[in-house]
């Protein structure tokens, strides 16, 4: 039945997305909501929480506050807070409970913004979607509101969308930005290493990385880059953004194993000297007896990575039910019904996904490649790097 | 006047001065921080008591996702399910069908029918005027041979009735009146196990009573047992709506004994105890004797131990962190900090005493956002702290790791919190790793 599950987990809300995209940029994030928002994200939703700060906070919302609309008293806790933390910008988004009373987070911002005259906006969530939605949102309104165009070195505006530098790599070399990459999807430090090291690697420059190990300066740069590197779903509407408006083209995938590697960067180096936009994945896909549980551009990756160095075909089974969907081949399955999934799932003789999925896989060869967005902390020692090395889970 | 917590000149929260406090509202409750220590229970971990019962939560992805996790946490997502609710249920007025075929579908998917189902419902259920009873009715109905549990993760609600009082009240609901046993008492309200060697269980023994606690209960009937007990006692104060319901239901008396630091109060509760269980009140005394001195001797060798080292205290420790300053401040021991972000009602009379006693204990709220820049890691302090939370923001790896008294009641109680003190300050914890943990004493596949 759907929107139903016996045994499984669930993935990351929107509001966790939000936090975890904002987490490193030096603002203040704030979700409107009574009680567990918090306690949920930085439990579960963010390995950072212990190790470096970030002013993620509630609103701690009243259920006397939700029938009479008490918005005042928000707004003066949220000026309270940010004269007390100068924050470099506040970001609000919604519980389902604020969502439902109808609260007003942008007048809310506008409101915060002309008293502290602190950079405020509101992001778009409801907590009931998923963690992609919330990433997607807060990464545009964060670009949207602190990109520096001026900034811009490499004319990258659209009225000079004919003009073409030759990038050899040698001479002059192309500056990548990466894309949604969040810990909701890559939950350890040394996948962002792995992924600068092999930007490095192929004579490429990491430009900026949306969002781990940066800072709101690499937002104010994000134009200056010639290509975008879409490592996840959460990045795809902030690279279709920066395409449209700065004509900077993207690829879409993880360089996962030898050959996919090998390929992103191939992708990168045509799409920034063809300005176009590059699904890496496009012809790596095969149908197989394989089944790849998870997120759509990780799991179209995996999957491409699988059939150029092992030689496996791999079918997608994006899990999220929200994502991209155009990395999918027509024998991909989007699928969040747990009833639905067990079924589909009968017609394979392996599964990688999330250990949380194991239950509803039995007698199945299942290889666990945990996904904190689905199992938290729970698997976060096992999960393996994949990023430009051999694949060794299968 | 509400004092607001702030940041000095070295961006470091200051406290405030006990005697500088306002009993009644000690902080401004604005926006909330979270510190990152997870042993307090939520009502997953306490649902999880009833044996062979099984919990589906009926609400947003974003409520699901902290509930669900913490039972896959616990490994116990066999006994764990969920419907999620979309946008569109909010408007379609098909909140009750939603959860009525929700939960119908998960019965169907199991092997076997559990014995008890906690279905538990939300904000977003009350906000809607959704009807509980249709709810409980229709699945009764249709799946008789199960007990179904009406439930509420309603966190709006929090100041009225907070969801650990609700949960407390759901825990008892399936228990039914049974054949009253006089020689059967229960023990209300308490998630972990109340220490064997306490001086409750030494009065049961003199009058040959058996006590029911929950974790004890291997099996359902184990736990339906309790409708058979002639006296219900408690000593947490988060079991007060519970011990009012039962004792309206089920017609048994309740005796509340609450956890206490003050040797009148302690024996005040222990002749009350003794007195119901038909005990002569003098009894109480004799028992208390030895118990009584061995504790002062604990606190004495507590002292000798950890010296003059600055004591910091938390609320999610005991409920009475005030009344355990206290004992300490008279025992000699420093108290430095108080880390809560409410007093207790219970707690005026050692708040007005420590005041006086040590005038200058600092204060600190632990939800107040500048607690943000309450710890740092990269420095280790000398506070021997009791709690989790004063652990992490004095970022001491010497603290007792307990929540909600520990288990530990009376003269025993405070003998054994010594002996937990010695331990603490000899042995030290890795505190990042300890803290993770959710529900403290539950299984944890961190």
């Amino acid at each position: 039945m759907n929107q139903t599950a016996r045994i499984i987990s669930i993935y990351a809300a929107d509001t966790s997305g939000v936090c975890s995209a904002l987490y490193e940029f030096g603002g203040m994030t704030v979700i409107h909501d009574a009680s567990g928002c918090n306690s949920t994200y930085t439990t579960h939703d963010e390995p950072r929480w212990y190790d470096k700060k970030s002013m993620m906070f509630i609103s701690g919302l009243t259920e006397k506050d939700a029938v009479m609309g008490n918005d005042d008293k928000f707004i003066n806790d949220l000026i309270i807070a940010a004269n007390e933390l100068n924050p470099k910008f506040i970001a609000l988004c919604a519980s389902p409970l604020p969502a439902m009373i109808g609260t007003d987070l942008e007048a809310i911002a506008y409101a915060v913004e002309n008293e502290t005259g602190i950079p405020s906006f509101s992001v778009k969530t409801n907590g009931m979607n998923s963690y992609i939605y919330g990433i997607q949102n807060a990464f545009l309104e964060l670009a949207k509101r602190f990109i520096n165009a001026k900034s811009s070195s490499n004319s990258n505006i659209k009225s000079n969308i004919e003009s073409t530098v030759i990038f050899d790599n040698k001479t002059s070399k192309i500056k990548v930005n990466i894309l949604g990459m969040t810990p909701l999807d890559f939950p350890k430090k040394e996948y962002f290493n792995s992924l600068k090291s092999f930007i490095e690697d192929s004579g490429m420059i990491l430009n900026a990385c949306m969002g781990m190990e940066t800072s709101l300066c690499e937002v104010e740069n994000l134009a200056d880059a010639n290509v975008n590197l879409i490592v996840s779903s959460s990045g795809k509407p902030l690279g279709e953004y920066l395409y449209d408006k700065y004509n900077i083209p993207y690829v879409k995938g993880v360089p996962y194993g030898i050959g996919f590697a090998e390929k992103i960067k191939e992708s990168l180096i045509l799409s920034a000297n063809k300005k176009t936009c590059i699904d890496a994945t496009k012809d790596l896909r095969e149908k197989g007896r394989v089944a790849i549980l998870g997120e759509s551009v990780l799991s179209a990756s995996l999957a491409s990575a699988l059939l150029i160095d092992k030689g496996i075909k791999a079918d997608v089974l994006e899990t999220v039910g929200e994502g991209d969907f155009e990395i999918l081949k027509d024998f991909d399955i989007s699928c969040d019904d747990e009833k639905i999934l067990e079924d589909t799932l009968k017609n394979f003789d392996t599964i990688i996904g999330d250990p949380l999925f194991k239950p509803i896989c039995k007698g199945k060869n299942f290889i666990e490649l945990p996904h904190e967005a689905f199992s938290g902390r729970c698997f976060t020692k096992n999960s393996p790097n994949l990023i430009n090395t051999n694949i060794s889970i299968i | 006047m509400l004092k607001s917590i702030s940041l000095n000149e070295n961006k470091i929260p200051e406290g405030i001065k006990i005697s500088e406090t306002n009993f009644d509202n000690p902080f401004h409750d604005g926006l909330h921080y979270n510190p990152p220590a997870r042993g307090v229970w939520n009502i997953v971990h306490t649902g999880m008591l009833i044996p062979e019962a099984h919990q589906i939560y009926v609400c947003a992805q974003g409520c699901l996702r902290g509930v669900i996790l913490t039972a896959a946490e616990m490994n116990r997502m066999e006994n764990m399910s969920w419907v999620a609710l979309r946008e569109k249920d909010m408007w379609n007025g098909e909140m009750e069908s939603r959860v009525i075929e929700g939960c119908s579908h998960i019965v169907e998917e199991m092997d076997e029918h559990p014995k008890c189902i906690l279905v538990y419902l939300s904000c977003m259920h009350l906000f809607e005027g959704c009807d509980f009873k249709v709810i409980a009715n229709e699945l009764k109905e249709r799946y008789p041979d199960i007990d179904w549990v009406d439930c509420y993760m309603t966190p709006t609600m929090r100041k009225t009735f907070e969801p650990d009082v609700m949960m407390k009240k759901s825990l008892y609901s399936p228990i039914k009146k049974l054949d009253e046993n006089k020689k059967f008492i229960g023990l209300i309200g308490c998630d972990r196990a109340t220490d064997k060697s306490c001086e409750i269980y030494t009065l049961l023994d003199k009058a040959n009573v058996k006590m029911w606690e929950i974790t004890d209960c291997k099996t359902y009937e184990d736990y339906l047992s309790l409708g058979s007990a002639s006296l219900l006692i408690s000593y947490l104060p988060v079991v007060n709506y519970a011990s009012m319901d039962l004792t309206k239901r089920l017609n048994i008396p309740h005796l509340p004994l609450d956890l206490s630091y003050d040797d009148e109060e302690i024996m005040s509760n222990l002749k009350s105890l003794a007195k119901a269980l038909d005990l002569d009140e003098t009894i109480a005394d004799e028992i208390t004797f030895e118990t009584k001195k061995e504790a002062g001797e604990s606190l004495e060798r507590a002292k000798q131990t950890i010296g003059n080292t600055p004591i910091a205290i938390d609320a999610s420790a005991t409920p009475r962190p005030i009344g355990l300053a206290l004992l300490l401040v008279k025992n000699g021991f420093n108290v430095s900090r108080i880390y809560l972000d409410a007093f207790g009602k219970k707690e005026k009379k050692a708040f007005d005493e420590l005041c006086k006693l040590k005038h200058d204990i600092e204060i600190f709220p632990t939800m107040d956002p500048v607690m943000l820049k309450a710890s740092d890691e990269n420095t280790e302090s000398e506070y021997l702290c009791i709690g989790q939370k004063s652990a992490y923001f004095c970022q001491s790896k010497r603290f007792v790791n307990i929540i909600e008294g520990g288990g530990m009641y009376g003269f025993d109680g405070i003998r054994h919190l010594g002996e937990m003190m010695i331990d603490a300050y000899l042995n030290e914890k890795d505190l990042k790793l300890t803290i993770s943990h959710k529900g403290l004493a539950c299984e944890s596949c961190l």
